[in-house]
């Protein structure tokens, strides 16, 4: 039990983050970058590793730079955003991978970096989710109607006047906080999956931005869960399980029409 | 005595993408009142002169005066109908959402809304008719009933200018009155540019014509738009036909790459 319990915890804990980023994340069409962001911040995985220090906020500050390069990239050059996410993707793993190659250190541990290790959580990462819940909860109230207008029209919202830089900057950095925080759950290669689907779900089955988040937040508290329940009977990766529970819920749900 | 500073003032404009200028050295000067009609073949230039205007768009050389200042700095004052193929339709939201959302960057940073707000939303889509679908999902309207949505979304700001980009596109005849007749009684304390590639909507609904192309702008002070003027827009010969209203299509002529008559409306 003590080692179910703060699974459990990290779980209702990440349902929350993942309510709120999934919905803004598939409402502004931010999907793809978020599963980018998840593989780069390999590098400041691979960095910490290398350099000895603390694998968060050297993640964090790494996935960081990482967005804000790819929107600096999409601003200014000519090439397709998918292109420059890719390239960034990539090179962020690459980095992490070298890093990894330049420690000589047994890399063992870098497995549940790739596919989640949330039976092993520690406890301040229970308290950092927490803590970005609550901040993530109080912006996405704080700001409800800028948020619906910029993803419903983000030319009219620049036109009215409203700071639409600063709020796509403020979603890249919630997305980016939550990405890394949410990698213990089900690691960065399955992550796109928590972003997407409780999200998609949300939006699809909701009224307003408000309710699709509770009800992503809830689906994926019963993906979680259902998933961590899954992994615990037949002895299985949790992160797995808990995109396999997520994704088998969702094919047949695509199929059905809108509300 | 206080000299009242024109609506639009574009002087010597040359702007463009990526290195293609779309109009070049063209000048606009718009008298404040009134509702202004600009049209052109597809690729003319309507869109940039909206653009420009709406200052999301620099000229590479020449002078912008939205009501007396910049085009940035006239953007609180403006309101702006897009067409609505640009909306997210699939989002969470309802028309009453996408109404009120023309609040944004008057002040606030997308909160609550205050009461005079909400009702001066609710007073807009009365007015327009279409209170009745205000808590309907976005993806349960029609082409027409979302067009009203987004001049209401304009509207709720009290603009001194008014754009529309092809108000008309997806609306039935009923939806086009509604929005045509609304605009002839809100301009008579503000201006409107309308921009429609269909010269028969326009004629008989606007005050003066635009006419947008060969990288020019020709400013007509009414809706009888000499022939010529027509002719010269879109790079084509232009006939008149009439069918209870009176308006213009443009005429077939086989084998012309431009298919330049595509962009008039079907004689009945």
């Amino acid at each position: 039990m003590s080692l179910i319990l703060p699974a459990i915890i990290a779980v209702l804990l990440a349902a929350v983050a993942t309510g709120v980023v999934g919905v803004l994340a598939v409402s502004n069409r931010m999907v793809s970058l978020g599963g980018g962001l998840a593989h780069a911040a390999y590098g400041g995985v691979g960095l910490a590793f290398l350099m000895g220090w603390a694998p968060l906020p050297v993640t964090l500050a790494f996935t960081l730079a990482a967005a804000f390069l790819v929107a600096f990239l999409v601003e200014r050059s000519p090439e397709r955003a998918d292109t420059l996410l890719g390239v960034v993707w990539a090179l962020g793993m690459a980095f992490g991978v070298i890093c990894v190659d330049l420690s000589r250190s047994y890399a063992g541990d870098l497995q549940s970096v790739l596919f989640g290790s949330i039976l092993a959580i520690p406890r301040s990462d229970l308290w950092a989710l927490g803590a970005v819940d609550v901040v993530l909860v109080f912006l996405a109230w704080r700001f409800r109607r800028g948020l619906l207008g910029l993803a419903l029209d983000s030319e009219f919202a620049e036109v009215a006047g409203f700071p639409v830089r600063v709020f796509r900057f403020g979603l890249l950095a919630a997305l980016s906080v939550s990405v890394v925080l949410l990698m213990r759950v089900t690691g960065l290669v399955l992550l796109v999956a928590l972003l997407s689907i409780p999200g998609a779900l949300g939006v699809r089955w909701s009224r307003s931005l408000g309710k699709a988040m509770i009800v992503a937040g809830a689906l994926a508290a019963v993906f979680g869960l259902a998933g961590l329940g899954m992994s615990w009977w037949l002895d299985l990766s949790t992160g797995a399980c808990i995109i396999a529970v997520a994704g088998a819920a969702y094919l047949p749900l695509s199929l059905w029409k809108r509300a | 005595m206080s000299v009242v500073s024109p609506a639009l003032r574009l002087r010597q404009v040359t702007a463009g993408y990526a290195g293609r200028s779309v109009l070049e050295n063209a000048d606009l000067e718009l008298p404040r009142g009134g509702i202004l009609g600009l049209i052109g073949p597809n690729g003319a230039g309507k869109s940039t002169v909206l653009r420009l205007v709406l200052g999301l768009l620099t000229p590479t050389s020449g002078s912008v005066e939205v009501l007396g200042t910049t085009a940035r700095k006239a953007r609180p004052r403006i309101g702006y109908v897009p067409q609505s193929l640009v909306l997210e339709r699939d989002l969470p939201s309802t028309l009453r959402d996408l109404v009120e959302s023309g609040f944004l960057g008057l002040g606030s940073l997308g909160g609550g809304l205050k009461a005079q707000e909400r009702e001066r939303a609710a007073a807009w889509m009365e007015r327009l008719r279409i209170m009745p679908l205000a808590d309907r999902k976005l993806s349960q309207l029609s082409g027409g009933q979302l067009q009203l949505a987004l001049v209401a979304r304009a509207l709720v700001r009290e603009p001194e200018l008014l754009l529309l980009d092809e108000p008309t596109a997806n609306a039935d005849a009923r939806a086009e009155g509604t929005v045509f007749s609304l605009l002839e009684e809100c301009c008579k304390d503000r201006t409107a540019v309308v921009v429609s590639h269909d010269i028969g909507v326009l004629a008989r609904n606007v005050g003066s014509i635009a006419c947008v192309g060969a990288g020019r702008i020709v400013y007509h002070g009414s809706s009888d738009v000499p022939q010529e003027a027509l002719d010269e827009a879109y790079g084509c010969p232009v006939d008149l036909i009439a069918h209870g209203h009176p308006h213009r299509v443009l005429a077939h002529h086989p084998g012309d790459p431009c298919g330049c008559h595509e962009h008039g409306e079907t004689p009945a």
